[in-house]
């Protein structure tokens, strides 16, 4: 065990902290220690029962005030890493808080900027709805979001969307959005034809959180590339989103991946569970607006009779 | 269904450095998050994945 972990056991939270925090301990201990040193230094050579015991006092006395000092110095360290981990905190929830608000951000500018030009036959839905530049720019305030409030290296960040196509003959697989497009990713091809997270979300339709991908390697769940195998730790997130518009069937897969260091300890089950809840809470964001494109592209693309045609054309060429 | 694939203790030898001031500060941010999701949505921790 190390030293941080050793000293976050003693003086971080703990049931004895938080004993020994506890407001009625905190007033009463010290009021306790104050009166019973008085008694003694006021009436100790008048009062009997004090005179009489004079050895037992002096044990109470000593015991008291070692009590008290201890204690002391308990409160006052783990109050110092208190107020770390409530900076700490500030700074996670400012950087969330910041990822959700520019998301809004964005959106309201536009909405601003295209209500201004209104004209009443133009059509509103596809003047103000633009899910592919909202989702470029989610993934990017995501990989903002770990850097800043989790301090995860840039350099290990793969944030990435693989769409799939489920009406045609041979499953096909690409990369919808990628955090960073200069960044090399492993085939989503590949990724969806072996054992990966998520192929496994694909085929199982539920998210899931692997914070030791080493985990996943052993499960089955993890298709390892050059990159994640020279990294040797790392954590994934990965949650499926399948989109039903009328006949048509929309497949993409959300991943957070994390290479050559952990987002959390994986395994600290609080600690994993916490990490999946924020993420499952940006994925949410990430949903809705693909829930918006998938709807456009029904809209505008596959469901005008031009779409349908090329759909009709392609079954029967099959 | 959300799941949690996670490693049993000791299971890897080499782990990672883990900051336990922002581990801490995470769990707190989580708690408070309001989740009204339902059964639907509900989180499994798994130390193994069934065959």
């Amino acid at each position: 065990m190390n030293f941080k972990k050793f000293f976050y056991l003693i003086f971080g939270d703990n049931p004895v902290i938080r004993f020994i925090d506890h407001p009625f301990l905190v007033t009463i201990i010290p009021a306790i220690v104050g009166l019973y040193y008085g008694t003694l230094d006021i009436w100790g050579d008048d009062w009997k029962w004090v005179t009489n015991y004079k050895g037992i006092h002096e044990l109470t006395f000593s015991t008291l005030a070692i009590v008290t000092i201890v204690t002391l110095i308990l409160k006052g360290i783990s109050q110092s890493l208190r107020s770390k981990v409530r900076a700490r905190q500030n700074t996670l929830t400012e950087a969330l808080l910041d990822l959700f608000n520019k998301l809004v951000k964005k959106k309201r500018d536009r909405f601003y900027n295209k209500a201004k030009h209104l004209s009443p036959r133009k059509d509103v839905f596809n003047l103000i709805t633009h899910p592919d530049d909202q989702l470029g720019h989610a993934l990017d305030e995501t990989k903002n979001f770990l850097i800043e409030g989790l301090g995860i290296d840039s350099k290990n960040i793969g944030i990435t969307i693989i769409q799939g196509d489920p009406h045609a003959k041979t499953k096909k697989w690409w990369y919808f959005k990628k955090c960073d497009s200069q960044k090399q990713h492993t085939r989503p091809q590949d990724l969806m034809s072996y054992n990966s997270t998520a192929s496994y979300c694909y085929k199982t339709g539920d998210s899931i959180f692997l914070p030791d991908i080493r985990k996943g390697i052993k499960e089955g769940v993890f298709y390892e590339s050059t990159r994640s195998r020279n990294g040797k730790l790392g954590s994934i997130f990965c949650k499926p989103v399948r989109i039903t518009v009328k006949n048509r069937i929309y497949v993409y897969i959300f991943t957070i991946a994390v290479f050559g260091q952990n987002v959390c300890s994986p395994i600290d089950e609080d600690d994993c569970r916490a990490c999946e809840r924020v993420f499952d809470e940006i994925a949410d964001r990430i949903e809705l607006e693909l829930y918006l494109y998938s709807m456009k592209q029904y809209r505008y693309k596959d469901g005008t009779v031009k779409g349908e045609a090329r759909e009709n054309a392609q079954d029967i060429n099959a | 269904m959300r799941k949690i694939l996670m490693p049993e203790k000791g299971e890897f030898r080499k782990q990672g450095k883990f900051d336990y001031i922002r581990s801490a500060a995470m769990k707190l941010l989580a708690s408070n998050i309001k989740e009204n999701k339902g059964n639907k949505n509900k989180v499994v921790v798994l130390k193994a994945l069934p065959k």
